[in-house]
């Protein structure tokens, strides 16, 4: 469950993001769209704890995240923009890392960081130091990361970005399949044509502020997301091709 | 051969860059460290015999141009054949300004035969990739893994490392060690590993800062993961000099090192969180520190000396004294900054890259 009421970020004067009120209701994958810069990270940073707001409140799973920080993370699974991984650290380490810090056993741990390893075709190279691992293994590893405690909420920041086609549909079936269990799935991403076979309902944010609201159904997104955000006038490429 | 040439050539453009692109007061840093490395090791070299003296030299010149190589970067990009990446690896070898200075000291001192061995032993790392690593879920264990992985890739820990090899290598060696050797080298020792105590973020990058924030630990509870790497580390060195003035000037003089050595540890760790959480920078990896707060490294250098003096001078209840105030001032410290670490989140990660 995720709400937030009010949400602002400014950045000296640049207010990033604006006024944004939220509803995300358990059972739920709600698809967080916009362009380039209209503020899609910087609200998952605020709705994670990495930034903190100018203005409003946010409320996950039923707690005040500015009142219990240590308790909403507990109950979260977070794929950063940054993907947030320490060098120095092999991919397994970081997921023998967190297993713990969120209460699960060491065997535990280990199966479950085996299985997602596996399942994201990473087993192989879990003892590469992230910082000498690929982007898309980098990206499979904060995705492992914020699905091995089993979070009530998960936080995506372009889970598809960077990711080869055969891990991208695990992915959408993990995240499916979570969802059905109960879990709040939010999802930011450029790709419409993914977001649409995924996502059950949508915001689309523009300038910091968000535009469109709408569940899948209802109209083609790409019709709703082109209406709002409109695309840069044509130029004739003669030189190309 | 020919299609590596663009590449080679880039390789050596970029080492000499990054070389030269240190700017002044970086490669000042740099050479002081150095004379004072090579000043300190005359000073203890002077008592051992020459097999030794050799080992030591080649301790140290195999760490300092192991480190600065840093890890396979570019190369790795490119499709290269296992005979390409050897040639790549050597050329890369050959142009670094390090691996001059390694082949002329022990070239020099010690004959050109150990001068192949040392330069294989720089390679040895490369070799090693791939190398399965052992690594059992815990609590914290991992956390520790991570600061002393990236403790040990700088330069200023490597030298506190090879300061207390040199101690203890004058331990053994000279009968009649010097009193005064026993509590310098503490400060020493403390003061070289000073810069990772007060930037305990600083090799986490801020990509690392943002993990630790998304974890379900309280700003304490970061810091004292930090606070038990700093204790690993510097306390192992320590632990190395108190042990070593144990065995050559008896069991008391052993217990007044570990003691300054405990009342250094709280002191930096102390300082360390705050300066950490209130004046942030960035540590690079491969290098000495560079950068940070002038004043923050002089209030260290002026804590530092406190242990020292005691140690010196005081009587044991002033030894115990200062490792009281030091220890609960870390107590102290820790909390604030910790609270600290919480409100001030945003500010820390934007001094790290």
């Amino acid at each position: 469950m995720i709400r937030a009421i009010g949400l602002q970020k400014k950045f000296g004067t640049f207010t990033a993001v604006d006024s944004v009120d939220l509803t995300v209701e358990p059972g739920t994958i709600h698809g967080f769209l916009g362009p380039n810069g209209s503020g899609k990270s910087t609200t998952v940073k605020m709705l994670t704890g990495l930034l903190e707001p100018t203005a409003g409140t946010v409320e996950i799973n039923g707690m005040d995240l500015r009142v219990d920080p240590v308790g909403v993370k507990q109950t979260i699974g977070v794929l950063p923009e940054d993907l947030a991984l320490f060098d120095a650290l092999t991919l397994w380490e970081h997921l023998a890392l967190a297993g713990p810090l969120y209460g699960l056993s060491r065997g535990e741990t280990e199966a479950r960081a085996g299985q997602l390893l596996r399942y994201l075709d990473l087993f192989a190279e879990r003892h590469t130091e992230a910082g000498q691992a690929s982007y898309g293994m980098r990206k499979k590893t904060a995705l492992a990361l914020a699905l091995l405690h089993n979070p009530k909420t998960l936080f995506l920041d372009e889970p598809f970005e960077g990711i080869d086609p055969s891990s991208a549909e695990n992915i959408r079936e993990l995240l499916v399949g979570m969802a059905e269990k109960g879990a709040t799935v939010f999802v930011t991403s450029h790709l419409l044509d993914v977001v649409e076979k995924l996502v059950s309902s949508y915001s689309i944010l523009a300038g910091g502020k968000v535009v469109a609201t709408g569940r899948i159904g209802e109209r083609p997104l790409k019709d709703v997301y082109f209406e709002h955000i409109p695309r840069p006038a044509g130029e004739e490429f003669s030189w190309l091709g | 051969m020919a299609r590596l040439g663009p590449l080679l050539g880039a390789l050596v453009k970029i080492r000499w860059r990054t070389l030269l692109g240190r700017g002044s007061a970086e490669i000042t840093g740099e050479v002081l460290m150095l004379l004072a490395a090579g000043l300190m090791a005359e000073r203890f070299l002077q008592y051992l015999p020459e097999f030794p003296v050799v080992w030591v030299w080649v301790g140290l010149a195999v760490c300092w141009l192991g480190m600065s190589r840093g890890p396979e970067g570019v190369p790795g990009q490119f499709p290269l054949t296992r005979g390409d990446r050897m040639v790549v690896r050597t050329v890369e070898l050959a142009v670094n300004p390090l691996s001059w200075i390694l082949v002329f000291v022990t070239g020099r001192i010690s004959g050109w035969g150990l001068c192949l061995i040392l330069l294989a032993g720089v390679e040895w790392p490369t070799w090693r990739r791939g190398k399965r690593v052992s690594a059992r879920p815990s609590r914290w264990p991992a956390l520790l893994r991570k600061d002393l992985r990236a403790a040990v890739r700088l330069f200023d820990t490597a030298l506190a490392g090879v300061i207390v090899l040199m101690f203890v290598a004058y331990a053994v060696r000279e009968a009649n060690l010097a009193v005064e050797a026993a509590w310098i080298v503490p400060v020493v020792v403390a003061l070289s590993n000073s810069t990772i105590a007060l930037n305990a973020f600083g090799t986490d990058n801020g990509t690392g800062f943002d993990r630790y924030l998304l974890l379900p630990l309280t700003g304490r509870e970061i810091l004292w993961s930090k606070t038990v790497s700093l204790v690993v580390l510097v306390g192992g060195q320590l632990g190395l000099v108190a042990l070593a003035a144990s065995w050559r000037l008896g069991w008391e003089m052993g217990l007044v090192v570990g003691v300054e050595g405990l009342s250094l540890l709280f002191l930096l760790a102390g300082w360390g969180a705050w300066v950490s959480v209130w004046v942030p920078f960035a540590l690079k990896a491969y290098r000495f520190a560079d950068g940070g707060s002038v004043w923050a490294g002089l209030v260290a250098f002026a804590l530092c000396l406190g242990p020292g003096m005691a140690a010196a001078r005081g009587d044991w209840w002033v030894r115990l004294l200062v490792l009281w105030v030091a220890g609960a001032g870390c107590w102290v410290m820790l909390g604030v900054a910790g609270r600290r670490l919480e409100r001030g989140r945003e500010r820390i990660r934007e001094r790290l890259p």
